[in-house]
């Protein structure tokens, strides 16, 4: 059993990471290279870049960008927005990339899916689904459109998994930015579909959104775009928080045996027995821990 | 596309980082400069910005949330923060608070200590560029308050060591006050085991809208290495030809994350729990407190920067010349989002203020021992080329800039605009404690016992 990764989602716009909010309002963040630095130090399990100006100005990623991200950081790179094509993929590949995200060409281009898949592996070829819930159902959310297409978001990503797709990125349209949690009726639906691993996105504000999703789905990563910017060391906090408040017998994944095994190891940097305030946050530390820090010394981490 | 040899240039150049996405965003976008429709905001700021279908900027759209946000509940939310940092048993201070002798200080010691009643330990870091104001309001600081105030001076001729290296990676002479200003307070509370700093306002939010006032961010040192270090940590500042060891540098070094994790080290800013209004707050520390406001040369806020000779003057000029606009720009719109002034009041400021040579730069040079033409060397290589171009006879001119929109009235600018709620917007001179002597002199800090006419060497 491998453990559920913690992933990190920078979405490009204008060159730099944004925050994204309901897939129309948009907040400049950092450059891209510093947060990949930044995420690698702060213990994330891997990283997805997407650029969604790339599909709308025609244009393929950004070698220069992918080149930057790849040697600022340390973890499994995906990278999306606007590939069209196999030659285009392996260009990225060469620049450090470790997956690709496809969006508007797994639409627009399913065939795509199916030759990279045979040239580079399924494992390196991922679908990115936006979904949003209409008329009762999940339709797949069209962004240079902005609108819902009429495409059923599970026959969809059935339809990617049959193709070669290794992995599924899904977003939730209407949970993006909101930091009000994940719509985990819809990673429960599409998680239950396919047998590929389903990464989910959309709606972390508080470590607790994390802890709804590994108790009651099947995913196999949690990502979240703009929570991870929100504090230092934010993904070690995470996962500490998880651990500590999952129990094993909360776990719908019957082949789980021990909670150590569903979230992925910490670096040196652990955050152990810390306590949190209720924005999920570490909280202040006991006074008595902090008399005895005081002639204290912790080394530095050396690689 | 951007050649391969122009990007080795760039990659030489400080880690390509910096100035490298610099060009390469203003080549590769077409030269097409924008600006906010409603405050003056262009999209070449440096902290990022994104601008919306309504040409409204990020800034601006977060701002709207200072008057929608429910700022009762967030005040509470800050004081249950606070409780928990409030030591019980400990004799130790509750938090640090970065102080200077300016801008926003005199407010949030005035928050933490008299409205909710911690107790802080001051710290601040001898920027060099003292002002006698300066100096004075950070002395009255710490006496009307009651606090104890820590002070790190770097050894001058480290910091003109270092300030040249900076002037030459990265146009800045700012980059040690900036490095400084950040890292001594974490470092203190490394040391001191004291968990909790406390910052005024995140510039990110205030200025460009980077994060929702309810993400309620806090301190990181990817932020820090970003915009206030500008992509260059210390580690990045060592120099075998200015002999600038690690060891002249550790002052200026960040805590590693084992540190920073032991103590639990959190910094919390008070813009996300209090409707942030600069100016009001100022007014307010003025009647309370006496806080000394001052004449600025190059913009019209008397309030923020009164601390430092160079901050609102050479500084704020060399932003000009790398970004086209400067400090009058930020306190212009801040204005206008505000609602305290219309959209060509705030042009005719920019204007007033935006090419006026500074006055200290005499100064600067004589303290760093640099010629006016080597300096101007330094800055003209980062000029932003989206805004500045260089016209047949090697004069340096703008392309585009606010001026242009100068009586803009638009549909898209009127939509934008906020109906004024002041009248005027106007700033005031208080008057100073001392005579000032008119000699342009940086007010020496941390030299022990100094001679009385030796007082401003």
């Amino acid at each position: 059993m491998l453990g559920t990764r913690l992933i990190a989602c920078l979405v490009v716009k204008n060159g730099i990471a944004v925050q994204s909010i309901g897939f129309s309002k948009y907040l400049p963040v950092c450059r891209v290279e510093i947060a990949v630095e930044y995420l690698s130090r702060w213990g994330i399990d891997e990283i997805v870049i997407v650029d969604i100006d790339a599909s709308r100005a025609g244009r393929s990623f950004d070698l220069e960008m992918a080149q930057a991200a790849a040697g600022a950081g340390f973890v499994p790179l995906t990278l999306g927005g606007g590939i069209k094509s196999v030659a285009e993929i392996r260009m990225l590949l060469k620049q450090g990339a470790d997956k690709i995200c496809l969006n508007n060409s797994a639409r627009l281009n399913p065939g795509l899916i199916s030759e990279a898949a045979k040239v580079f592996g399924s494992q390196c070829i991922v679908v990115s689904i936006d979904a949003t819930f209409v008329d009762g159902e999940y339709k797949v959310y069209d962004y240079s459109l902005g609108r819902e297409i009429e495409t059923n978001v599970l026959d969809f990503a059935k339809e990617c998994e049959k193709l070669g797709a290794g992995e599924i990125f899904l977003n939730s349209v209407a949970n993006d930015g909101l930091k009000q949690g994940f719509d985990l009726d819809l990673i429960n639906l599409v998680c239950k579909a396919v047998s590929i691993p389903v990464i989910v996105i959309g709606g972390a504000g508080h470590p607790s959104h994390f802890l709804d999703v590994l108790k009651q789905a099947k995913a196999s990563g949690v990502a979240a775009g703009n929570y991870f910017h929100f504090f230092e060391h934010s993904v070690i906090a995470t996962k500490n928080y998880l651990r500590k408040n999952l129990a094993v017998k909360d776990l719908v994944d019957p082949n789980i045996k021990g909670k150590e095994s569903i979230i992925r190891p910490n670096s040196y940097v652990d955050y152990k027995g810390i306590s949190f305030d209720e924005m999920g946050r570490p909280a202040k530390k006991d006074e008595d821990f902090l008399e005895s820090q005081r002639f204290e010394f912790h080394p530095e981490e050396i690689i | 596309m951007i050649s391969i040899k122009e990007l080795k240039f760039q990659k030489e150049i400080g880690k390509g980082i910096y100035r490298g996405a610099l060009i390469k965003d203003s080549l590769s976008k077409k030269a097409k400069i924008n600006y906010c429709s409603r405050c003056l905001y262009p999209s070449n700021h440096p902290l990022g910005i994104i601008f919306d279908s309504k040409g409204v900027c990020s800034g601006c759209r977060i701002h709207e949330e200072k008057d929608i946000l429910n700022w009762d509940s967030r005040f509470e939310k800050l004081r249950g923060i606070l409780k928990n940092y409030k030591s019980a048993s400990r004799g130790q201070y509750d938090c640090v608070i970065p102080v200077s002798g300016a801008r926003d200080s005199y407010f949030i010691v005035h928050v933490i200590k008299n409205v909710f009643g911690l107790r802080p330990l001051l710290v601040t870091y001898n920027k060099q560029y003292n002002t006698e104001k300066g100096i004075r309001n950070l002395s009255y600081l710490r006496t009307v308050f009651d606090c104890d105030l820590l002070t790190l001076t770097v050894n001058p001729e480290t910091v003109k060591k270092i300030t040249k290296v900076s002037l030459q990676k990265m146009g800045s002479m700012y980059w040690h006050c900036l490095a400084g200003q950040s890292v001594f307070p974490v470092q203190i509370a490394v040391r001191f085991k004291i968990p909790l700093i406390v910052w005024g306002a995140h510039q990110g939010i205030d200025q460009v809208g980077m994060f929702s006032h309810t993400d309620q961010v806090e301190m990181t040192r990817k932020y820090r290495k970003e915009h206030d270090l500008m992509g260059f940590e210390a580690e990045d500042m060592g120099s075998s030809m200015m002999h600038l060891s690690s060891s002249d540098l550790a002052q200026f070094a960040y805590p590693h994350d084992k540190e920073i994790e032991k103590v639990g080290v959190r910094g919390i800013y008070l813009n996300n729990f209090i409707r942030w209004d600069s100016k009001a707050q100022h007014e307010k520390m003025i009647e309370l407190y006496d806080y000394e406001s001052g004449e600025q040369s190059r913009t019209f806020d008397t309030y923020n920067d009164v601390d430092c000779f160079h901050y609102s003057d050479v500084h704020d000029y060399i932003k000009f010349l790398k970004y086209g606009y400067g400090k009058a720009m930020d306190h212009a719109c801040r204005e206008i989002r505000l609602s305290r002034m219309s959209r060509s009041e705030g042009i005719a400021h920019v204007m007033k203020y935006a090419s006026l040579e500074p006055k200290s730069l005499q100064l600067f040079l004589d303290w760093i021992g640099i010629s006016k033409k080597g300096f101007y060397f330094f800055i003209n290589q980062f000029r932003d080329p989206l805004v500045w171009t260089r016209d047949s006879n090697g004069e340096w001119i703008l392309r585009k800039c606010i001026f242009d929109f100068e009586g803009d009235s638009s549909s898209l600018v009127e939509d934008a605009r906020l109906p004024l709620v002041e009248d005027k917007c106007e700033f005031k001179l208080t008057g100073s404690r001392t005579v000032i002597s008119d000699k342009p002199k940086y007010t020496v800090l941390g030299r022990g016992f100094v001679n009385p006419e030796d007082r401003t060497k």
